[in-house]
This record gives C-alpha cells, sequence and structure tokens, in this order.
C-alpha cells in the first residue's frame, strides 16, 4: 500500500481504538487520538520528503478494489473501490488537514468530559478530511465527505454550547445538500465522460466510442475530458452539470446567500471544533471546484467566469462588511473566512496561473489563521468567559502574549505582508486583474475593510485600559503555546518565504491550466 | 377428463384473495387476522397450480412452488401466534385497535 | 562596497532579534547599547555605499534571488542601490541612531522599554529594507510592515483609548492609500511582465506597456496616479492627511523618526523612484503638483492654531511633505529629494527638543509651557536652529531647499502653487516661532509644571546638537558654494527633463521668501514674545476663520460623517440582512417543512390496518397502471 493510504487510515484505525479498547482512561483517549494525527502528520510530512516536484500526476497512489457492477452502461463495468494518491494541489491541504487535526487536539482542554466520544468522532473526521484531499476517485472523495460531514455533526453537536444541537443540524442539513449537490454533478461527469449525453459532432464520435468506459477514477477522467471535453457533452448538459457542481461549491463553502450556517456553526461550537471546521472543513469546496470544476470542466469556469468573479467579489465585500458588524469575535471570524474565500473565488475565475495558484495560496493560508484565530479567541474566552468584543478590552496588560499572538493572526488575516495571507491576495488579484480587472477593481475594496473590522476589534480587546474584573488573569500556558506558535510560524514561513509550498503547486497549476487551454 | 377452465380457477384465486384482504383489514381480532392471511396465501397456492398447468412447457414446479408455500405458511403461523401469545401476556389484549404504540 | 548594502537593513533586523530573544525583561543598558551600536554600524556602511555609488556608479546591482514562482514568472526579492537610495540609506540609518539613542533617556523607567526598541528595531529594518528594494514588490511588502510598525508605536501606550483610536486609524487610512499602490503595481506587473523598476520603466519609455482594456499613456497615467494614492496615504497629503496629527499619540521619538524622518517621507521617496513613470504622464505630474500645493498650504494654516506642541509641529510635517511632493509634481526631482533629506534633519531635531520639553514638563499643551528658555538652553537653541531652518532664513538647510523649489514652481510655470507655497512659508515661519515663543520664553504659565523641568541626560541632548548642526549646514550638500553637489549626484540616476542643475539662482526669489520667512516671525513676536497684538482678540476677530483652522477645516468630522458613517450604516445593514433576511429565509423554509411535518404526521394512525389498506390501494394502483400501460385490460 501508498504511502498516502496510510494517512487516511491512521487516524482510521486511532478512532476505532479508542471506542473499542475497553478500560481506558480519558489520558489514554487523548494520547490515542494525538497519536493518530500525529502518525498522519508525520506520514503527511514523509509524502512531502518524497514528493517528486518534476510531474503534476498523482503520486503514492494506492487503489483498493470493492466490488464491480457489471454491464452498467454499454456493456462496461464499473470498478467501485477506494483510491488514494496526492499531487500538488492535494499535498498543502493534506498538510494543513494534518497539523490542524493535531493542533486541535493537542489544544482540547484538560477538563474535557466524554473524551472517548470526542477523540472518536474527532479522528473520524480528520480521517475524512485527509480523504477527500486524497480521494483519487469520486466514490472515495463522496464517501470521505460524507463521514468528514457526520463525524463533524456530532463533535458540534455532542460538545458545543448550549443551543448547539440547532447550530449542528443547520450544518448538517447545508453539507448535506452540499453533498447531493456534489453526487449529482460527479456522477452526471462520469457518465457523460463515458459519452452518456452523446454528441451531434461527427468528427468526435471515434473519440467517444475508444472512450465509452464509464469509471469513477479522477485522472482518467482528467483525461479523457481534457482531450475533447465538448465532445462528450451537448453545451446546455454541460452548463447544468457545471452549475449545480457550482452551487455545490456554494453551500459547501458557505458563500454568500448559502452562508448562514458557517456563522452559526462557528457561534456555537467549541474552541477545537472550530478550528477543525474553519481551518480544514471549509477548504473542501474550493478544492471541489479547482479538482473537478477548472480540472474536468474548464471551459465552463471561462464561460461562467463573470459570474464567479461576481460572486467572489460580492463574497468579499458582504463577509467584510457583515464582520464588521459582528459583535462575537467567531462571528467574526467566520465572515472573515467567507471574505477570504471570495478571493479564491475571484482567483479561480480568473483562470490563469496567478488566480489558481493565489487561491490555493488563500485556502491554506486562511485555514491557518481561521484555526489560530479561533484558538486564541477561545483561550481568550475561557479566561474571560465571553467572546464577545464589547465585553473584551485591554487584554494586553494581563496577557501580553496571547494579544501578541491575536495581533499577529489579524494582522496575517488582513493581508499584512510577510505573512501567508499577503502571498495569497496579491496572486488572487494579479490573476483577478488579469482577466476581469473592472471586477477586481471592487474586489481591492475588500483589503481596506479587512483592516477596518479586524483592527475594530483589535482595538476593542486587547487595547484600551484594563478592566478590573480581568486584571488577575493568566497567560498562554505552555500547552496554548503549542498550537499558537507553531500555526503562527507556519504563517510567517509562508508569508516570508512562499515557495516553500509555492513549488508544490507549480507544476499541478500549469497541468489544470493546460487544460484549460 | 373435463378440465376445469382456466378462467374459473383464477376467480376462485381473486374470490379468495379478495375474502383474506377484507378479513386482514376489517377485523379486529388478531387470531381472524392471521387466519385471513392464510387464506390470502391459499389463494396464491391456488394461482400457482393454475399456472403450472400453462406455457410453453408445463410441469409440476408450480405445484412444488404451492407445497413450499404451504409450509412457509405453516412456519409463519407458527411464529404469528407466538407473537400474539407474547403480546397478549403484555398487553392482555388481542384487539388490533388497542396495538397502537406507534401513534404520532 | 554596494555588493554589501545587504548589511544595513540586516544590522537592526540582528538587533531586533536579539531584543525578541532577550525578552521583555531585558535590561535597559543592555537594550539601547546593542539597538545604536548596530544602527550606526549600518549608518557608516551606509555613508560608505554612498561614497562608493558616486565613485563607481555602474555597480548598482540589482542583485537578487527566487521569492516565488508563479506561472511562468518569477517574484525575485534582493537589493539595488541607485543615487537616490544610497543617500536615503545615510538619512535613515543617521537619524534612526540619533532616535534611538534619544529613546534611551526619553522611555527611561517605562515598563515595556525592551518593546519599544523591538519595535523601533522592527521598523529601522523595514525601513531601510524599503529603500533598497530592487522591485516594487518587495517596496510594497516593506511599506506595508512600516505601516505594521507605524501602528504598533502609535498604540504603543496601548491602555490610552487616544493612543489606541489614533493607532487604528493610521493604519486605516494609510491602508486606503496602499490599495492604491497594491492595485498600481498590480497593473504594471500584468503590462510588463515584471515588478522592477528597470524592466518596468523601459516598458514605459517605450510605449509597451498596454493590457487588453487600456492603451500605453492610459495605463501609464492610471498607475501613476495609484502609484501617487499610496504616497498620499503614507505622506499624509491632502485628503488622507487624517491621521498624521492623530498619530502623536506615540511616544515623541516615534514621532521624530517615523512621522518626521523617514516613514512619511517614504511616500516622496516612492514618488521620486519611480519618477521616470510619472514623467511620462504629464496629468500624474500635474496631479502630485496641485495636491502637494494644496497640502503644503492647508497644513500650515492648520497649524497656525493648535494649541498641541505635537500636532503643530505634525501639521508642519504634512506641510513640508506637500512641499517635497510640489516639487516632485512641477519637475524639480533633486529639490524634492534635498528638501526630503533637510527635511528629515530639521524636523527630527523640533519633534526631539519637543520631546525633551515634553520629558521634562509632562504637558503637550503650549499653553501650560513658557519660560522655558532659563531651565533648558540647549535644548532652546537646538529647537531655534530647526525653527530657523523650518522658517527658511539664511543660511538654515531649510532655505536652501524650501527656496530652490519655490523657484522651481515658478519657473515651471505654476504661479498660483508659487503662491500657495509662499503663503504656507509665511505661516510656516509664525506657526513655529509661535510655539518657540510659547514654550521658552515670557513666564511660566504652569510653575508647579516649571519646578521640576530640567535638561535630559546626554543620551538626549547629543542627538540634539548632532541633528541641530546638521539643521543649520545640511543645505550647503546643494548650493552654489559646492557646485550642486546633491544634484549632480543624484542625476546620475535619471538624466533625462528634469528641472535641476540648470537652473540659475534667482536672488530676487531669495530674498522675497526670506522676507517673508522673517514676516512671519516678526508677527510671531509680537503676538507671543513682546506682546503687541492680542492672540486672543484677533482669533475674536477672525471668528470663523480662526475656527476653521482651528477644527482643522473640519475634515475628520467630515470624513466621519461621509465615509465612517457610512461604512458601519452598510455594515449594520449587511448584518440585518444576513440575520432576517437571508437567514430569515432559511428559517422560513425550515418552519414550513416542520410544518408539513406536523399536518402529516396525523396520518400516522397506529393502526396496522389503516396502513395495511393504503398499501393494498397502491398495489391496485400500480397494478392498474401497468396494465393500462401495456395496453390491455382497461
Amino acid at each position: 500500500m501508498g504511502l498516502v493510504f496510510w494517512i487516511v487510515l491512521a487516524p482510521l484505525i486511532a478512532a476505532v481504538l479508542i471506542l473499542v479498547v475497553p478500560g481506558l482512561r480519558a489520558g489514554a483517549h487523548r494520547a490515542l487520538g494525538l497519536l493518530g494525527s500525529a502518525a498522519a502528520l508525520v506520514l503527511a510530512l514523509a509524502a512531502w520528503g518524497r514528493f517528486q516536484y518534476a510531474t503534476s500526476a498523482y503520486q503514492e497512489v494506492s487503489r483498493l478494489h470493492w466490488f464491480t457492477l457489471p454491464a452498467l452502461w454499454q456493456q462496461s463495468d464499473l470498478s467501485i473501490g477506494l483510491s488514494f494518491g496526492v499531487d500538488g494541489l492535494s499535498l498543502p491541504l493534506v498538510l494543513l488537514a494534518a497539523f490542524i487535526s493535531l493542533l486541535a487536539g493537542v489544544a482540547a482542554p484538560r477538563t474535557l468530559q466524554r473524551t472517548r466520544l470526542y477523540y472518536f468522532w474527532m479522528e473520524l473526521a480528520t480521517a475524512g478530511i485527509l480523504g477527500v484531499f486524497t480521494a483519487m476517485d469520486l466514490f472515495t472523495f463522496l464517501l470521505a465527505l460524507e463521514l468528514s460531514l457526520f463525524a463533524a455533526f456530532f463533535l458540534i453537536h455532542l460538545f458545543g454550547e448550549a443551543g448547539s444541537r440547532k447550530a449542528a443540524f443547520k450544518f448538517l442539513l447545508y453539507r448535506g445538500l452540499a453533498s447531493v449537490l456534489f453526487l449529482a454533478a460527479l456522477v452526471g461527469l462520469a457518465y457523460g465522460a463515458a459519452g452518456g449525453f452523446g454528441t451531434t459532432q461527427p468528427d468526435t464520435q471515434g473519440i467517444i466510442n475508444g472512450a465509452g468506459a464509464l469509471t469513477f477514477d479522477i485522472p482518467t477522467l482528467t483525461d479523457t475530458l481534457h482531450k475533447a471535453s465538448e465532445a462528450f457533452f451537448t453545451p446546455h448538459a454541460r452548463s447544468v452539470l457545471f452549475l449545480i457542481l457550482l452551487l455545490g461549491v456554494l453551500v459547501e463553502e458557505a458563500f454568500v446567500p448559502f452562508h448562514t450556517w458557517l456563522p452559526t456553526t462557528h457561534e456555537f461550537s467549541d474552541t477545537t471544533t472550530n478550528m477543525l471546521i474553519g481551518g480544514v472543513l471549509t477548504k473542501t469546496g474550493a478544492y471541489a471546484l479547482l479538482r473537478f470544476g477548472v480540472g474536468l470542466l474548464p471551459g465552463e469556469v471561462r464561460h461562467w467566469g463573470v459570474l464567479i468573479a461576481v460572486l467572489g467579489v460580492i463574497n468579499i465585500l458582504y463577509g467584510a462588511f457583515a464582520a464588521w458588524a459582528q459583535k462575537d469575535w467567531r462571528r467574526l471570524i467566520a465572515f472573515g473566512s467567507i471574505s477570504h474565500m471570495g478571493l479564491v473565488l475571484l482567483g479561480v475565475a480568473a483562470l490563469n496561473a496567478a488566480g489558481l495558484q493565489g487561491a490555493m495560496f488563500m485556502m491554506v493560508s486562511s485555514g491557518l489563521l481561521t484555526a489560530l484565530l479561533f484558538f486564541l479567541t477561545g483561550a481568550i474566552k475561557e479566561r474571560t468567559q465571553t467572546a464577545l468584543i464589547p465585553s473584551l478590552g485591554g487584554l494586553s496588560r494581563p496577557m501580553p502574549m496571547l494579544s501578541g499572538f491575536l495581533l499577529v493572526a489579524a494582522l496575517g488575516s488582513l493581508g499584512l505582508p510577510l505573512t501567508s495571507g499577503f502571498v495569497s491576495e496579491i496572486q488572487a488579484f494579479i490573476g483577478g486583474f488579469g482577466t476581469y480587472p473592472a471586477i477586481s477593481f471592487v474586489g481591492v475594496i475588500g483589503i481596506i475593510l479587512s483592516a477596518v473590522y479586524l483592527l475594530y476589534a483589535m482595538e476593542k480587546t486587547t487595547f484600551g485600559p484594563a478592566r478590573q474584573s480581568y486584571t488577575g488573569l493568566a497567560d498562554a500556558t505552555p500547552r496554548e503555546y503549542v498550537p499558537t506558535v507553531v500555526l503562527t510560524a507556519l504563517v510567517l514561513l509562508i508569508g516570508v518565504y512562499p515557495s516553500v509550498i509555492g513549488d508544490l503547486f507549480g507544476l499541478s497549476v500549469q497541468a489544470l491550466l493546460r487544460i484549460g487551454g | 377428463m373435463f378440465p376445469i377452465p382456466t378462467g374459473s380457477l383464477l376467480a376462485l384465486g381473486a374470490i379468495l384473495f379478495c375474502i383474506g384482504l377484507y378479513g386482514a383489514l376489517t377485523k379486529r381480532n388478531l387470531i381472524i387476522v392471521l387466519v385471513s392471511i392464510e387464506l390470502m396465501l391459499n389463494a396464491a397456492n391456488i394461482n400457482l397450480v393454475t399456472f403450472s398447468r400453462l406455457g410453453v412447457g408445463p410441469n409440476i414446479s408450480g405445484q412444488v412452488f404451492a407445497l413450499f408455500t404451504i409450509t412457509v405458511a405453516a412456519a409463519e403461523i407458527a411464529v404469528g401466534l407466538a407473537l400474539l401469545l407474547a403480546i397478549f401476556r403484555v398487553r392482555k389484549t388481542t384487539e388490533v385497535q388497542d396495538l397502537n404504540v406507534h401513534k404520532h | 562596497m554596494v555588493e554589501y548594502a545587504w548589511l544595513v537593513p540586516l544590522l537592526p533586523l540582528v538587533a531586533y532579534v536579539f531584543l525578541l530573544v532577550l525578552g521583555r525583561r531585558a535590561p535597559e543598558g543592555i537594550v539601547a547599547g546593542v539597538s545604536v551600536v548596530l544602527t550606526f554600524a549600518a549608518f557608516l556602511i551606509s555613508a560608505l555605499v554612498f561614497r562608493s555609488v558616486g565613485q563607481s556608479p555602474d555597480q548598482t546591482g540589482p542583485y537578487v534571488f527566487h521569492w516565488l514562482t508563479v506561472g511562468t514568472h518569477s517574484f525575485t526579492v534582493g537589493f539595488e542601490v541607485t543615487h537616490l537610495n544610497a543617500l536615503m540609506l545615510v538619512v535613515v540609518s543617521l537619524v534612526s541612531t540619533l532616535v534611538l539613542l534619544f529613546s534611551k533617556g526619553y522611555m527611561h523607567g517605562d515598563e515595556r522599554f525592551p518593546v519599544f526598541y523591538q519595535y523601533l528595531n522592527l521598523f529601522v529594518f523595514s525601513m531601510l529594507a524599503l529603500v533598497i528594494s530592487p522591485n516594487l514588490l518587495q517596496l510594497y511588502i516593506f511599506w506595508e510592515m512600516v505601516g505594521l510598525c507605524s501602528y504598533l508605536l502609535v498604540g504603543f501606550w496601548y491602555f490610552k483609548p487616544e493612543a489606541a483610536l489614533a493607532a487604528k486609524k493610521s493604519f486605516i487610512v494609510t491602508r486606503i492609500g496602499d490599495v492604491g499602490l497594491f492595485t498600481g503595481i498590480i497593473l504594471l506587473f500584468l503590462a510588463s511582465g515584471s515588478f522592477d523598476y528597470s524592466t518596468v520603466f523601459t516598458a514605459a519609455a517605450a510605449h509597451k506597456l498596454s493590457l487588453g482594456w487600456i492603451s500605453n499613456d492610459h495605463l501609464v497615467t492610471l498607475a501613476a496616479i495609484l502609484i501617487f494614492v499610496g504616497a498620499v496615504g503614507k505622506s499624509a497629503q491632502f485628503p488622507l492627511h487624517v491621521w498624521l496629527p492623530d498619530a502623536m499619540e506615540g511616544p515623541t521619538p516615534v514621532s521624530a523618526l517615523i512621522h518626521a524622518a523617514t516613514m512619511v517621507a517614504a511616500g516622496v521617496y516612492l514618488v521620486a523612484r519611480c519618477y521616470p513613470l510619472f514623467q511620462l504622464s504629464p496629468a500624474a505630474l500635474s496631479t502630485v503638483a496641485w495636491i502637494g500645493g494644496i497640502t503644503a498650504l492647508l497644513a500650515a494654516l492648520i497649524a497656525l492654531t493648535q494649541r498641541d506642541i505635537k500636532r503643530v509641529i505634525a501639521y508642519s510635517t504634512i506641510s513640508q511633505l506637500g512641499y517635497m511632493m510640489m516639487a516632485l509634481g512641477v519637475g524639480a526631482y533633486a529639490y524634492g529629494v534635498f528638501h526630503l533629506m533637510t527635511h528629515a534633519f530639521f524636523k527630527a531635531l523640533l519633534f526631539l527638543a519637543a520631546g525633551s520639553v515634553i520629558h521634562a514638563l509632562d504637558t503637550q499643551d503650549l499653553f501650560e509651557m513658557g519660560g522655558l528658555y532659563k531651565k533648558m538652553k540647549l535644548t532652546a537653541w537646538t529647537f531655534l536652529a530647526g525653527a530657523l531652518a523650518l522658517a527658511g532664513i539664511v543660511p538654515f538647510a531649510g532655505f536652501w531647499s524650501k527656496d530652490d523649489i519655490l523657484a522651481a514652481a515658478l519657473e515651471s510655470g505654476h504661479t498660483v502653487l508659487y503662491v500657495f507655497g509662499l503663503i504656507a512659508a509665511f505661516c510656516t515661519a509664525f506657526y513655529i516661532f509661535r510655539v518657540y515663543f510659547l514654550t521658552f520664553t515670557g513666564q511660566p504659565r504652569d510653575p508647579a509644571r516649571h519646578e521640576h523641568a530640567h535638561e535630559g541626560s546626554w543620551v538626549m541632548t547629543l542627538p540634539l546638537v548632532v541633528l541641530a548642526v546638521l539643521a543649520t549646514i545640511g543645505g550647503f550638500f546643494n548650493t552654489p558654494f559646492n557646485g550642486y553637489g546633491l544634484e549632480r549626484y543624484l542625476f546620475a540616476d535619471s538624466p533625462q527633463g528634469a528641472i535641476g542643475a540648470t537652473t540659475p539662482e534667482n536672488v530676487g526669489l531669495m530674498v522675497l521668501s526670506v522676507l517673508v520667512g522673517l514676516a512671519g516671525i516678526g508677527l510671531a513676536a509680537l503676538m507671543y514674545w513682546r506682546p503687541a497684538i492680542q492672540p486672543e482678540k484677533l482669533a475674536r476677530s477672525l471668528g470663523f476663520l480662526y475656527q476653521l483652522s482651528f477644527r482643522k477645516f473640519y475634515l475628520d468630522e467630515i470624513y466621519y460623517a461621509i465615509v465612517v458613517a457610512t461604512g458601519k450604516a452598510i455594515a449594520a445593514i449587511v448584518d440585518f440582512v444576513d440575520r432576517y433576511i437571508i437567514d430569515g429565509i432559511v428559517r422560513l423554509v425550515a418552519r414550513i417543512v416542520a410544518t408539513i411535518g406536523l399536518g402529516l404526521k396525523y396520518t400516522q394512525t397506529g393502526q396496522i390496518q389503516a396502513y395495511t389498506a393504503v398499501a393494498a390501494f397502491g398495489v391496485l394502483i400500480l397494478v392498474a397502471w401497468a396494465m393500462w400501460s401495456i395496453g390491455g385490460v382497461l
């Protein structure tokens, strides 16, 4: 089995062990959970070390055949099974997911109750997310997506604050809807790639007859559609499939106006779950857009480019304005994340190297920063018992380190150079201005707005006279330094030397663009 | 031997099935309901036997199938009566209308 | 020597990292000592670089290495030394060294003393790295970094709400400008395929800068103006000048270093660095000139009536930066840079001297000062040198540079701007001597404060003396007496077309501007030194005009009403839409589904026979449908 297979399996094994081994104490649950995530991280780092930069193909491939549906379509068998692999697009996200899962595990408070369930669901969610990013066929992708969905549902439901039940169901319904849309669009694409939608162009008949095998294999699909994406679909079918996919992405990624689950979810979840959801779970939709939208239907991305770019700018501005009005740090971060991901849409719509690479950078950067912000505000809330911005103030005095890191996170989030935020922003905007200058001109206002809402929140949180009730509060503990320092270091590392992950993206982005023509 | 017309046999089966259905849907006592279900099964048996005579290659497999059905019906009624007894012990009733724990 | 220029920004970075490792409890002596020594070393290297660039101008770089690959483009970072930035390196590192030394005395006893030095070192590093950048991308990176340091240092006394507000305001207002710069460099990159100055300027000169939607000429104008918008924000030009006076909430050494000598001059530096681009667009140049002229006048008028010593000097900074922009705009490239240099000296001096006063009296209100000459002779004399330089009196530094600018404005045909400049010069002389007389002469207005006032230790006085010397003789770098040395040095960079070395000195204009300056000083003396005119009476008789100046032309209020209130309103509307309309629709859908469910639950009677009946009926329908579709019985 390839390395990547074990990346997904490690947290899964940990989850099963946590559940079935009887008589474990809370500490053992925690240790097993951390071990699972740590193993995934070590393996992901190993995969990075062995990564072949000279190819854009999937690496470390492992395929598990499960069963075959015989003669499903025109005497073509459909093979169902699990297959995993990484390429330049997925490896950075795998690393991100493994890092954040481990750090979220470390960040979980010692006082936690029901640790068995907690770490079980967490490892399951981790396995699901890792599976989404490493999936090499549609079946694996959808299966892993479902796994991450219900694992996260239980994390929100069981461990959130009072009122988390509603938030959990909102989350489940929205993301479930997104899964259904993905299912419809992806199966439709596979069906189409096998010639299911026919075509009127006689000169491409040969290709269709040759490619008439039904398959869920992503590289094969990409290759098939790459050759002649127009040949397999009528324009109408192409557009419908793409719009279904796009709708799925919008719901999955919490884009306006399908975003209201995200602030609600974050408001009612505990810190660790927030890190996991904000850090990685909200990157799956954008990943799907790149992998399947740009990868399989590049012509449609170009065709609907204006729509996507406008949606992106709407998200940038709407998220920023909404964040400005928030009183709760967690809702503010959620809207900030929506604003960030709007930039991903703009970059993807641009369909050039800078735009796509900026989108990838933004996914990683937003993941790191969102997780860091959630962790720090969570740590503050543990002490002050509130995450409401007007109730805070003057925290620099009792907790200078936490305040300092919060400032770094906020600055990264507003795109200050030498943090990962800036690298993402400038590439995405270079891409955006390259293709849609007028739309991008509106979008850059978001850069001002992000400074407005983040610095407003900072001013009310860490600046100002120290409140009497907060004077005796302790600064960061060693347990808290681990996630804080690691996440901050990653943000700065990418900001100072972006080639660290930029080189991973390079060839894959080129490959996507070749497909895009 | 004067063969009974297929239509008559099928009509008998249909009538038997309808009586059974009527009983299963309307009778209040669970025992009567079980008996009615037996009637429906036997209606099916008559059809099996009837159709075994027809077709390209008439053979006795339909009749064999009917025998199977009778066996299964016997087993089923045994289970059904056992369940009935168990229900009676708990609820002190065999009236169908009283067994409505699944009501909204 | 030039190939070692990277050491200049590196040394302050080393100091920063060192202090970061030492932590927040490090002893003051070590902290300040390390910072001053390393920055002074950076100054020495800068001086060597400056000399060697003058001697062998062909070894200037750029020295770059790979940073990030985007598609087929490679983004690089590195350094490059030109005549312009060699001069900037010297100025920045010199003023930084002096301010770092001064802060040792000024910040003594502050519980976050090491943090203050960390921030200052980070700033010095960022500023030097900005200056030495070989391309627009790196410039932008450090452009934002100096903004960050400014934010941190303005908000250094974070527990003061005004400081927190001012820090936020300074960052956001400059960010409005930064977005312009950001957009500008992206457009230039897209059009030329590179961020490198030389590539961009070559392409622009060859009329090859064009995108699908915009022609070369329009793009050059657009990009130049967008870059200028960035400069407007950073250099506090009208209409984005409002952050600089508020930024005076920061400690005074910060005001001297960041908000007078270096960071705010970065905007002027940027325009100067991109001068080949501006020269290709008359529209952009004239925008620069007019914005500069308006700013120079407007800020000088506001400075007339302010009560806070630091705010007067802050408005003075804005006004002087306006002069520099005006110089660049009318084509007098070298004079703009010359004024940048002299201004760095005398304005840092004025701020540090003011800091010395504030340190002694613990107040910034001019009307709580007075009579300090007796107690602080050295501060008074050095302040006087700075004030004379600012007022443009022969032979102090400011005279030479300001006079050159005014002459260039007149010569290039911008008569209105010349008049603006002359009025501003009169106001300048008046307001700075108003400060001088109110602070150092007359009787103490607050005897309790006055009693404890005393001169600072040598760390505070030495920088004052050095800067006073520079403010006195700094002008001679570019006078007829040395054959316009600075101009010739600078024009090695971009010789084509700018007004400069050829301009003959116009003695008449010189005399006029000195007379205007003297008139301003005289009026100030009559009002505040040997009171012949009652200032209050004058203020009352001027009524509205006085209020206009005192209230800063109500620009803060207007901006608040237009920009901030609108933004907040939009945010509130978006929040409302989000909570009650979008989420409302979501909740409505959920409610409808739930209601339907509630209704349908009554079909669940729990009666098995009812369910069976429905099922049987369903089978009947299916059978009927099957028969019908086969086309048989029914």
